[in-house]
């Protein structure tokens, strides 16, 4: 990976060959991505469709209660051509929210598969629900 | 004794986190500039797909964002000038999971495109990478564009 260069950054994944911007400049448009947001005993599920992000980009931080994605889109037309007919812009992705204390924010896992990304956040000991075992005699 | 008192403390952690988590799931930190996001997204994966069309000298590039979609639940069809991308995208629900926030969907979706130039149904090409497919249609051999040189009289 190549970091030395502020106008070439590559990023590793799956895909990392064709995953390449060469340009600096910032596109005007970010784009909130659609999320789905479970909840189990032990965790809370962020999943995103993200597509076309570069996965090194992505960037999940939590501050001041707020949990905030965000991941960059590199420029795919560049190197095809022209544009001839849009129906979508192009851009990155944001979102963000805001969460209660209750999460492990040293613990947070994330996956980027298919141009989605899911996010897991384990609730801190203190709000996980707790098993009381019953003792018979 | 007053029950009610007694038994809120044990579900308030619980409920706060909860209740933020739905209530302002959506708030972005910076109020101001929500609009700086637009909700692109939702209206991008829904059953006519939006499209971009790209061309360069020789090639067509037909652009649809699919995430979460499978090659195999992904059906091309073409001809020398229309192309139709149809397929399903599936959303799991974990197991075990009461679900806070729905805005993606299990879908079956289609497209199709006249296109405004013929191609060559026999060289089409197609990859799906993070989400993204691109369908590379090569144009027939009169429909490509050729550069004319001015030469000296």
């Amino acid at each position: 990976m190549n970091n030395d260069t502020t106008n070439t950054m590559t990023c590793t994944g799956t895909n990392a060959e064709t995953c390449t911007t060469h340009d600096t400049i910032k596109r005007p448009q970010s784009y909130r991505a659609p999320v789905d947001v479970y909840e189990t005993d032990a965790a809370f599920r962020v999943i995103a469709d993200m597509p076309g992000a570069c996965s090194d980009t992505i960037e999940i931080s939590i501050e001041d209660n707020t949990l905030t994605i965000d991941a960059e889109v590199r420029d795919r037309y560049a190197a095809l051509g022209s544009l001839r007919h849009q129906e979508y812009g192009v851009g990155d992705f944001h979102r963000s929210f805001r969460i209660g204390d209750g999460i492990n924010a040293d613990n947070i896992s994330a996956s980027y598969r298919d141009g989605i990304l899911e996010v897991t956040l384990p609730k801190a000991d203190v709000v996980k629900p707790r098993k009381i075992d019953i003792r018979t005699n | 004794m007053n029950t009610r008192t007694i038994l809120a403390p044990a579900t308030t952690a619980m409920d706060t986190l909860r209740t933020e988590f739905d209530r302002l799931f959506d708030r972005i930190s910076t109020p101001g500039l929500a609009s700086a996001w637009p909700t692109r997204m939702l209206d991008s994966m829904r059953p006519h797909p939006a499209v971009n069309l790209i061309e360069d000298d020789d090639h067509l590039y037909f652009e649809a964002e699919l995430p979460g979609v499978a090659r195999g639940d992904l059906e091309i069809n073409a001809t020398d000038h229309a192309l139709t991308v149809a397929g399903t995208r599936t959303v799991d629900v974990p197991d075990d999971a009461s679900t806070l926030r729905r805005e993606r969907s299990t879908m079956r979706f289609e497209r199709s495109m006249r296109l405004p130039v013929a191609v060559e149904p026999d060289g089409i090409d197609a990859t799906l990478e993070n989400g993204v497919l691109i369908v590379k249609l090569p144009k027939t051999s009169p429909a490509r564009t050729r550069r004319i040189e001015v030469r000296d009289a």
